[in-house]
Order: C-alpha cells, then structure tokens, then sequence
C-alpha cells in the first residue's frame, strides 16, 4: 500500500484547483497541438530513426564519450566527467573561486535541479539567477518544476504577479504581457553582469565535441553568448555519434514537447568562440572559455542495464506525461523534486541519490500501465513495461509487503486453495451485496466503493456451469480451448457463458480446461517472479493435452501475459521455454477471433446509422489497444450487430483508471480519471457501453451504478450472444 | 570555424532553391516572423529604412557583409541621421541600448519556417540577442527544403563555432501557456529575402 506521505501529496495536488484546471486544459489542448505539428513530416519513420540511432550510441556509450571528449578538447573545450553530483558542485565551486566570480546566469539544466546546484552555489555566497522565465518564478516561489517543459505550469498569473511583486518591490499589473517585460528587464541586468552562464544541453556531438541547446526565450544564446566562461552540463545520455544525428532529436523534440516545428532558437556551439568584456568603461573582445561537465551520476549503470538502456532514448520531451492520466490528475511534485512521471520513475531509480532512487519506489506505483506513453514516445520507450522491471527489482530488493507476500506465496500458487477462498468470498459478502454489487464495504476498504461499486464474486463460478454450457458441434471448423481468467470465471460467469454461445454458434467446438488458474499478470504487477513461475507452469500444463487448434481468451489482460510474457519467464530454463512458446503461440483474443469468422460468413455488414434501435458506444481497453493493437474488430462487430447503432465517443481510447490493481491502491485518482470516461459516455447519448474487457467493464459498471445510471455496461460477447 | 561559403555545393540541385521559398514563408509566418521579400537591393534598402524609422530608431548595431556592402546598406541608413555601429567593439559596447541589429543570415529552411545564423565572433551574436528588433539580410534562392537537409550541410561545414537556427521572434508560454512574445529575445524578428542582390541584369 502507498505510504501515507505520499496519500497526503496526492491528496493535497487534488484539491489544488489552479493545478487541475491547468492540467485539464493542457491535457484537451495537448494531443491536437502535438498531431498538428506531425502533419509535415513522416513521424513514424522518424521515431524509428530516433530509437535507432539511440540505442546504436547507448551501445557504444564509452567509446562515443571518448570521442566526444577528444574532439571538444581538439577545438580548445575543457572537458570534465564527473562522477556524481557532488564533483559537478565542486568543480564549479572551485572555478568560481579560482576566478574570482560571484555571479551566475543560467540557462535550464535538469541536472542542476538533480544535484541541487543552486543551493550549493548560494550556500557558499553567489548570486545564481535562473533565467528561463519558469525557472526563475520557481526560484522567486521556492519550488521545485512540475514539468520538464513548463516548469511551472501549477501556478496562475494571480500567483506569480505575487510573487514578482514581491522580488521587483513595486507593484505588477495582472497582465502576462506586463510581467514578461518585468522579467526581460530584471533578467537582462543579471545578464549584463553575470561572470558565468551556466547552461545544459540537450545533445552532445561525438564528431565535432559540439553542444546543442534548444530554447525559445532566447536565455540559452544570451546565457552562452554575455559572460566570460560558459560552463555546459550535460548527462551522457545526450551524446550522439555525428553531427546529422541531431536530426531526428530536432523533429522530436519541439513537436513532441510543445506542439512546435521547432522551437524559436536552436544554437550549436562547438569549441570556445569570442566574448565582449568591459573594464572600466572599455570594451575588449577576448577568448571565451569554454566547459563541458559530462555527468554521470548513475548514467552509465543504466547504459549497462539490458532492461533499462532503453531510457538513454529519452530526449527530455515530457509528452509522456502529457498523455498520463494520473499526471494530468496530480502534476509533477508527487513525484519527488526532478524527473516527473513514469519516465521520471525510472530515471530516479538510477540516481546516485540514496533518498531520490528510494523514493522512485514509491512513485512508481503512480503508473496504470495504459501505456498511452509508449504509443507517443519519440524514442519509442516502454515505459510501463519498464515500470514493470522496476516493480522487480525492488521486490528481489526488499521483498514484497508482508501480508502481500503471503497471499502470493501461499494463495496464488494454490489454485484450489486459490479458487476456494474465491467461493468462500460469495458467501461472506453477502451483508454487504444487493443486484451482484457491492455498495459498502466496511470502513477500513470503504475508500474502494467511494465512486463506484464493487461486482461481487459470483455464487457459482463459470467453472460450474461449463457443463451447461457446451454444446456438441456437429462438423466443427475448429476446435478450441477457453482461458477464462479469475475475473471471468468467478465475478462475470455470464460473459464466460455468452463466450462460449457466440463462438459455438460459429460452429467452433469449445473446451475449457478446469486445472487452469490466474493468468499470472496482477502477481507480475508486484514483481513475485517466484510465484509467477508456478501459475505459468499450472497453465501451460493445463492446456498442453486439450489437442486444440487455438486457445481463445476474452480478458485483454490474460491474452497479453499468457500470449506475450510467459516465454521471458524461462530464460534460464529452455524446456520450459519450449513448452510456454508453443502455449503462446495458440492464444487468440475473443474478438479478433470472432470478427474473422463473421467475415468469413458475410456477417460483418455495417448498420447504417439509425438502423438499430439501441444505441451502443464502445470504450478501448489498453492493454486490447495499445497492447493486442485490436481497436477495429470490436468496432466493426458492434457496427454490424443488428438491433444497434454505433457511436463513437469521445476519447474512447482514453483509461477507465482500473489499471489493474491501481484502482485499489489509489482510488482517489482512479475515481476521476473513471468520471471523466462517464462524462463521455454520457455526453455521447449511448445506452449501452461496450466493453472487451472485464477490468473495464468492472471500473465503468460500478462507477454508473454509483451513479445511479441507466447506462448498461457490456461486454461485446453478451451484445453479440444478444443478451 | 563553420565555413558555409559554399554550402549549395554539398545539396544536389532539387534539394535548395526559390521553389522552397512560399513554404517557407507560410510557416515563419505562422511563428510570427516579419518576413518580407523584395526585388533588389535598392528595395531591400527602402524596406529597412522605412521599419527603422517606423520605430523611430536613433541608434543600430550592424555587421556588415557580402549583402549590406553590394547594397551599401550602412551609408544609407546613416545619411538619415541614425548612428550606425559596425566595428566589434562599439557593437559589444552599444548593442545593449541598441533600437535594431542588422545582420546577414546564411540560408532559410522551409520544413520549419527557420534562418541559419553563423556567428562564432560574439559582436554578430549580440546583434541578434540583445536587440529588440533583429533584421536578417537573405538572398530569396537561399531556401533549402528540410531541417535534414541543413544539416547535410553542417556535418560537411560545421567543425568549430556557434551555429543557430532562428525561427521568428523570442517567445515563452511558461505563464499559463499563453504565448507572449520577446522575453529575453527580439521581440520582433524580420528576415528580408532579395531576389537581385546584385541588381536586375
């Protein structure tokens, strides 16, 4: 369970009116802006190339920083790679020192938020300014950014007139135009001048040891341009092989960032070039010094993680918390005081700060594996699955909760055992059920039935009426075996039920294997490979002898990890390996099977709108979307389905906030991510949502019966079985 | 030091030229560039004079090259009474009260409505940082077609030096995500592209 400091965070971000209604609008205005600036060029084709090249450096990171070091120091750059935070503090301490300085600008560097830059350099008595104007608010406010981008986008003009007010003592009209002049004009006298600039970068070239900066205020080429040394942090990550591999990073970047072609100015500086000094009224031009601090930090044991070298594709462009749901819910600062969202997880993980890569433990649980994040990566990162890794390393660290511990170990590795409890749980909820939903719950789990109710667990599961359902086909055209899954099996046995009518009435002979158990993906989740091996030995067994063509599931969640993961379990044991790739290869999901024989018998003819009389609305599952990537079957059926219209609502293919157990670890996120899918479903005029997956169908049914909506939740097998 | 003197030279023919140069300016528009093209150098000349009067400049900073020279640009402006400053050090030491900086722009870039400005020595640098109103000399068939395509260019050119792309005026969006322009950059941003810097033939 989430530690209580991070309860109270979140709880705090979720009263913070100004937060939320800036992260709704941005969440609305975000994917649109982004889309329009992919219009001119091939996007795919480019995040291919991105990722290639990317992961072609990471590769050969030592070799590439090499050259990046030799060639900057060739041009007159001096180079130094400093280990940890703290060399990067000291070296600038010491330069500051030896020169006499006292007073800094600086452009955006993440690193300098990583290691606390400032507060070491104010500390030993420079003046440091931050001049990207988000920076600087932060610095005026004491705040730590909540987005890589917009830094400070939880606070409103009322807020930061205040907070200028206060720095520039005199009074600030609330006028955004007015206040960016204040800001130019202070700026530009720290500017004048500061001694030092200190910037980051956002690329370092192997080729020609060049530095290249991204920016729209104009603060990078003012802050590389006025002092007399310019000293440029950059992270390892950043280096690429030759000067054309910043292509692919500049049609990213500003496109995936902000929804820009490019951004106002993108300056390359390679090799110390000339300043303008003024002593006592006379003006020389002279030699500029030139540093580059190349940080490690943690950096390069992630580029010799197999799993985990994959984030060395990040460019920094912050969309993948655009998309997320929970960060449009809580903004930045939940997530401890850098890096944001599943992205800023994974990074934290690797840091050489004990507390910050501790904390990442925490934040990750933040993720609901929708993996609307890895859909739009420009560097094409996995990032929920990565979480994933992650959730594993710290189980093999610290080992699970204890009480979690216990239930896998003991419970989930027992299926009779397992399938017993479920049995005894339909009968112990009975105070507390009417209608097959749970409305209360009692007062410690209370927060759970909050904005929705919870499906009770069936009195008799589908495993007992499997009988009752199989028919004898005649002249079979395949057989096949069911996967039911446990929430298909022992909360909607009806939906198994319209499963097994809907593919027996396309004349395919069903089985179902009564040894199968839980599919493995909720133990995953918390990182119990231990347990996971013995759940997918049990299947894989279970379904080794039924002799059939294909093994169809209609749990989304189930087809992935049984269809996907469980060869990756047996890396070390190829028999097993063998055997689970044979399993994987027969897993077929539910609608993508039965759209194929419709079409086949010249049933998937599309009803014309106002045909039918009820009309039906479909939401995407993610793991069916962005997973399985079947988002058309679903619809074609349910535009064929006689007796239905079909519409398409709103941002379908936006989470319900289930997120496999997230929705019970934290439903006071999971509840309006939920409200905002019934808003939609509403507004779309549907009376019955479709759904292709139980999960959903759980997170969007409760939540209208809380509602007290008439709004049916079904599952496409039932609309199809015409229940 | 970049040396782009030649750089038509690295790009085969359909990859540069005139033909790129309405994409370029529908999308510097959209970012709010003055873009403005003329027909000779006389024109360009004209054009300048009548922005610079327009926001009653008194004083400029220049750095004057192959295009201001043909045109003989900073006589001009001067016999119209406004103080023009070219040398380095009068640059560095004026441009910071300056009311415009003039400098001469390599090539535009019709993928992102960009200008390529190279500029190791600072004093053209501050011509176009610290101004309010940056002006950019470009000649019209000076247009290549993708950001790729630049830098087909650079990885040839580009070995020491400070090379940026500059594409419309300074602007934020940390205040609410309104966008406002000129923060710590020009505020206005003109590129003027001339079809006959050498005069009509």
């Amino acid at each position: 369970m989430p530690n209580a400091e991070l309860r109270r965070e979140i709880t705090e971000k979720l009263q913070d009116t100004v937060l939320r209604g800036a992260l709704d609008r941005f969440a609305e205005a975000y994917p649109l802006a982004r889309a329009k600036a992919y219009a001119n060029i091939d996007c795919e084709g480019t995040r291919e190339k991105l990722q290639k090249m990317k992961s072609h450096t990471v590769a050969n990171i030592d070799a590439y920083a090499d050259q990046f070091e030799a060639e900057a120091t060739k041009r007159g750059t001096i180079v130094y790679r400093a280990k940890s935070g703290d060399d990067v503090k000291k070296y600038i301490l010491d330069l500051c020192r030896s020169k006499g300085f006292h007073r800094i600008v600086k452009s955006k560097s993440m690193i300098s938020e990583e290691i606390h830059l400032n507060h070491a350099l104010e500390t030993a008595g420079l003046h440091v300014k931050e001049t990207d104007l988000g920076e600087w608010i932060l610095s005026l406010a004491g705040h730590t950014p909540s987005h890589m981008v917009m830094p400070a986008i939880h606070l409103d003009r009322y807020q930061i007139r205040d907070y200028f007010a206060q720095e520039l003592e005199k009074d600030i009209p609330v006028d955004i135009g007015v206040m960016v002049q204040e800001a130019r004009t202070a700026l530009r006298a720290a500017f004048l001048e500061a001694e030092l600039g200190i910037s980051g970068a956002n690329f370092g070239i192997a080729e020609n040891g060049a530095i290249g900066l991204v920016s729209n205020e104009g603060n990078a080429r003012l802050t590389t341009t006025l002092p007399q040394v310019h000293i440029a942090i950059i992270g390892y990550e950043k280096i690429i092989p030759k000067i054309e591999d910043a292509v692919p990073i500049l049609m990213t970047l500003p496109r995936s960032a902000t929804g820009q072609l490019i951004t106002s100015y993108v300056s390359m500086i390679s090799g110390p070039t000339t300043c303008a000094i003024e002593k006592n009224g006379n003006v020389e031009i002279l030699q500029k010094e030139l540093h580059i601090i190349l940080v490690d930090n943690g950096r390069l044991n992630i580029a010799r993680d197999q799993d985990f070298k994959h984030i060395y594709n990040c460019v920094r462009c912050a969309s993948c918390l655009n998309v997320c749901p929970v960060y449009q819910l809580v903004g930045g600062h939940v997530y401890g005081h850098t890096y944001a969202g599943g992205i800023g997880a994974i990074l934290t993980a690797f840091l050489n700060d004990q507390n910050e890569a501790d904390a990442a433990n925490k934040i990750q649980e933040l993720c609901l594996s929708c993996g609307r994040c890895k859909e739009i990566c420009p560097g094409k990162i996995d990032i929920p699955g990565l979480i994933y890794k992650l959730r594993e390393k710290f189980v093999q660290k610290d080992g699970l909760p204890f009480a979690m511990g216990i239930m896998f170990r003991t419970v989930m590795s027992n299926r009779k055992l397992f399938h017993t409890l479920l049995r005894l749980a339909s009968i112990g909820q009975a105070p507390f059920k009417s209608d097959n939903m749970i409305r209360h719950l009692p007062f410690f789990l209370s927060d759970m039935t909050r904005e929705r109710s919870l499906p009770a667990v069936a009195a008799e599961p589908f495993r007992d009426r499997v009988c009752e359902s199989t028919r004898k086909i005649a002249s079979p055209r395949a057989k096949a075996a069911y996967f039911s899954g446990c929430t298909l099996d022992f909360v909607y046995p009806e939906v198994s039920e319209s499963v097994f009518k809907v593919l027996q009435d396309c004349g395919v002979e069903l089985v179902y294997p009564f040894e199968q158990s839980c599919c493995g993906a909720p133990v995953s989740g918390a990182g119990d490979t231990e347990t996971l091996l013995k759940l997918a030995k049990q299947n894989i067994k279970a379904f080794e002898d039924t002799q059939v063509d294909y093994i169809v599931a209609a749990c989304p969640a189930c087809a992935e990890y049984i269809g996907h993961k469980y060869h990756e379990l047996f890396t070390t044991d190829p028999e097993w390996a063998d055997r689970a790739r044979a399993f994987s290869q027969k897993i077929r999901e539910f609608t993508q099977v039965v759209s194929e024989y419709y079409e086949q018998d010249d049933k998937l003819v599309f009803q014309p709108e106002g045909s039918g009389k009820i009309k039906v609305t479909y939401h995407d599952s993610c793991h069916l979307k962005r997973t399985l990537g079947i988002f058309e079957a679903p619809r074609r059926l349910l535009g064929a389905a006689k007796g239905y219209t079909y519409i398409e609502m709103k941002d379908a293919d936006v989470c319900c906030g289930m997120g496999g157990s997230f929705g019970i670890k934290f439903p006071e996120l999971s509840d309006p991510i939920v409200v905002k899918k019934i808003n939609n479903i509403k507004a779309s005029t549907a009376e019955i949502v479709a759904v292709g997956c139980p999960a959903c169908m759980m997170q969007i049914r409760g939540s209208l019966d809380k509602k007290a909506s008439t709004i049916q939740t079904k599952h496409i097998a039932e609309i199809l079985a015409g229940k | 030091m970049s040396n782009l003197k030649h750089w038509e030279s690295y790009l085969s023919a359909g990859k540069h030229g005139i033909q790129y140069f309405p994409e370029y300016e529908n999308r510097a528009k959209a970012v709010s560039a003055e873009v403005t093209r003329v027909v000779t150098g006389q024109e360009a000349a004209a054009s300048i004079l009548a922005t610079l009067h327009a926001v009653d400049a008194k004083m400029i900073v220049c750095i004057p090259e192959v295009i201001m020279e043909s045109i003989n640009l900073i006589n001009i402006i001067k016999e119209t009474g406004i103080t023009v400053y070219t040398k380095p050090e009068d640059i560095a030491k004026y441009a910071k009260e300056a009311d415009a900086g003039i400098t001469e722009m390599e090539f535009a870039v019709a993928e992102t409505g960009s200008c390529v400005e190279n500029s190791a020595k600072v004093e053209k640098r501050l011509c176009s940082t610290l101004t309010n109103l940056h002006i950019g000399l470009l000649k019209t068939d000076h247009v290549v077609a993708t950001i790729a395509d630049a830098f087909t260019v650079f990885s040839k050119t580009f070995d020491c030096g400070y090379l940026s792309f500059i594409t419309g005026p300074s602007r934020t969006a940390d205040i609410e995500r309104v966008l406002t322009i000129g923060v710590h950059g020009p505020a206005r941003m003109i590129p003027i592209f001339i079809d006959h810097v050498g005069g009509i033939a």
